[in-house]
């Protein structure tokens, strides 16, 4: 449904170019959730932004059911983005705040001519209302008067009102207290059930992107280094990367610590992406060939990709 | 020996002519030297609050309405706040971009610091600046004092204010949810940092969080506080193996880390509370599982546990759902 193809989205940053997205081929299928995961900087949110059209690729396409936007302008640009919408991180920020419930679930049906008259849309916002759990009072009332999680119902239901094919979720519960979280994952497994909605969920807890995903992409510096159906992925993860993303991840078991941090540092700045293999600055397998040749995403196994020149001479993988 | 901190009773509201509204009820914890205390909680549920009330830094109109608060015996007072505040108790926040001065290079921050609590000046106070960053683990320190607070990684940022709570040679370090803000990898630094320097200063860590794993990760003992009060303190090892609570044991049971593949979370009803809300007794009787009519009067406290390893329930039905 979704295919993201060889896409590339560059910055200028004074003379440099920082290559948010450096070449990344990802497909997301209907009632599907594609994970995708990485330290702050390897171009998630970019990849996001390209999907949505909000930022145009330097090379590369994005497709929705082979539809391209290139081109289309108009109606025909508008129906493309009909298909697409997000569910942003912060409930807070993604509300006008001067408007009540009803006239934010109404916007995307007028943008997009949903429904013969204003009855009709009305009605619309109030099913959807239901379908995200909230009381259909709440359609005169503006964002205050409604918590953390009730907002991010009304980011859901404003996100699907138009029937989109793919919802991007970028990281739709870490702001949200911990006590609602796992009802706001259940509705949207539900609504994804009900509605066969592709979900590109966009993540940094690695236990919930374990349970809500189907498969990952583990992104560093702008590429892809590894991608797999999700029990590949936390199971016997093959990239040194996603193995120290997963030991770093803290387990809310006190028997079971950390002793060391699995990996130094920060990740290189995107503006100066290492030579060779972009991960080589902290890989504990680096060999003189890493320094040098960019290795390619070669596939694995069905669905299994892997940017890596050792990965099938890596260590057997535990997780102890 | 006196714990490093010891909260008594703490109330903190506001007074208005239709009397006392109470945010923060009855909230007691102490941390001994070279303890890490986890205090986990919900927006509101006044973690922070009561830290803030450790360093004299309620926002108006919020007051202590009543407890008391001591570090190392002596007791923490409006008058006595402003003295202790740095150099007896330091804190760490969430945002370290919002904490710094982004006019200052950290070198200078830091050194500020210790001028105003030790009392160093000039080159000694930058040198011990460096040290200060060099024992936090920065990477070439001296260069490092040298830059200012944009040219740091979030991670880094974090460190210099730790740096400059060990510059300081504070007793008690809270810090207010200090890595929420970093990736899991730098996040995992920070843990490691933190529990090496504590084991090297025997320094006291208060560590705010809502964070459950990093709980398990880093600490030694645990408060859990919802609606502005305790709801159970003890061990990490009991907390996640037994949670006396039904508040502790929901929200662990809510963890994915403990669902059922292919099933749905494990969730709690509702919301959490505003403090406008809250009502009498118990303020989660609305979305507990087991609430009854007697939830409604105030909470009582439990003791369950042994003597070495004591744990503190404040539950009208502690009896029908230990062990669990």
């Amino acid at each position: 449904m979704l295919t993201i193809t060889d896409v590339h989205v560059h910055y200028p940053v004074g003379r440099k170019i920082l290559r948010a997205v450096d070449g990344v081929s990802l497909d997301v299928a209907a009632g599907e959730t594609l994970g995708i995961v990485g330290e702050s900087g390897c171009g998630k949110s970019t990849l996001a932004k390209a999907v949505l059209g909000l930022v145009k690729p330097v090379q590369g396409s994005v497709t929705v059911d082979s539809q391209n936007p290139d081109g289309l302008s108009g109606t025909a640009l508008l129906g493309f983005r009909r298909n697409v919408q997000m569910v942003f991180q912060d409930p807070y920020a993604s509300l006008s705040p001067r408007r009540t419930i009803l006239q934010s679930l109404l916007e995307p049906l007028d943008v997009h001519q949903i429904g013969n008259d204003r009855k009709e849309r009305i009605a619309r916002a109030e099913a959807t209302l239901d379908a995200v759990g909230l009381d259909r009072t709440s359609l005169s009332r503006y964002p205050h008067e409604f918590s953390g999680g009730q907002r991010q119902r009304i980011g859901i239901a404003r996100a699907i009102i138009a029937d989109p094919k793919l919802v991007i979720l970028d990281e739709p519960v870490s702001a949200l207290d911990i006590s609602v979280r796992a009802q706001v994952i259940n509705l949207l497994a539900d609504i994804q059930r009900t509605r066969n909605v592709g979900y590109m969920f966009i993540g940094h807890d690695l236990a919930l992107m374990r349970h809500v995903t189907d498969r990952v992409a583990v992104m560093y510096l702008g590429r892809v280094v590894e991608l797999g159906t999700t029990a590949e992925i936390f199971d016997n993860p093959q990239h040194p990367y996603t193995r120290s993303l997963i030991l770093s991840a803290p387990s809310p078991d006190p028997t079971k610590r950390r002793t060391t941090p699995a990996l130094d540092g920060d990740p290189p700045s995107p503006l100066d992406i290492p030579s060779g293999c972009r991960f080589q600055t902290r890989c504990a397998y680096r060999t003189e060939k890493c320094l040098t040749d960019d290795p390619q995403l070669i596939q694995l196994g069905d669905a299994r990709r892997i940017a890596c020149h050792h990965s099938n001479t890596l260590p057997a993988w535990t997780s102890g | 020996m006196p714990a490093v901190l010891e909260i008594d009773n703490l109330r903190i509201g506001w007074t208005d002519s239709a009397g006392e509204h109470v945010i923060v009820d009855g909230v007691s914890m102490a941390i001994q030297a070279g303890e890490i205390l986890g205090i986990v909680g919900e927006s509101g549920s006044g973690k922070t609050l009561s830290m803030l009330a450790v360093l004299g830094l309620l926002p108006a109109p919020l007051t202590v309405l009543g407890g008391s608060i001591h570090i190392s015996g002596s007791p923490v007072t409006p008058a006595t706040a402003p003295g202790m505040r740095g150099k007896r108790a330091a804190m760490v926040f969430q945002d370290p971009m919002t904490s710094l001065n982004p006019v200052f290079t950290v070198g200078a921050q830091i050194a500020e610091a210790v001028t105003l609590h030790q009392g160093l000046k000039g080159r000694a106070a930058m040198d011990a600046a460096v040290d200060a960053l060099r024992k936090v683990q920065v990477p070439d320190p001296e260069r490092r004092a040298k830059q200012y607070p944009h040219e740091l990684s979030g991670g880094m940022r974090q460190r210099v204010m730790i740096a400059m709570a060990l510059a300081c040679k504070s007793e008690v370090l809270l810090a207010d949810e200090p890595t929420t803000a970093l990736d899991v990898t730098v996040q995992a630094q920070i843990l490691q940092l933190l529990r090496q320097l504590q084991q090297e200063t025997g320094m006291a860590i208060a560590f705010i969080t809502h964070d459950l794993a990093v709980v398990a990760e880093l600490c030694d003992r645990v408060v859990v506080m919802y609606g502005g009060k305790v709801f159970e303190s003890t061990d990490v090892n009991t907390l996640f193996a037994h949670p006396g609570h039904p508040y502790t044991q929901a929200l662990l049971e809510s963890l994915p880390d403990r669902a059922i593949p292919g099933q749905p979370l494990v969730s709690i009803p509702g919301q959490p509370p505003t403090s406008g809300q809250r009502g009498t007794g118990c303020p989660f009787k609305s979305r507990c599982r087991v609430a009854i009519s007697a939830c409604d009067s105030p909470l009582p406290l439990v003791q369950l546990g042994t003597i070495e390893k004591p744990q503190l329930v404040a539950c009208h039905r502690v009896s029908e759902v230990a062990g669990c």
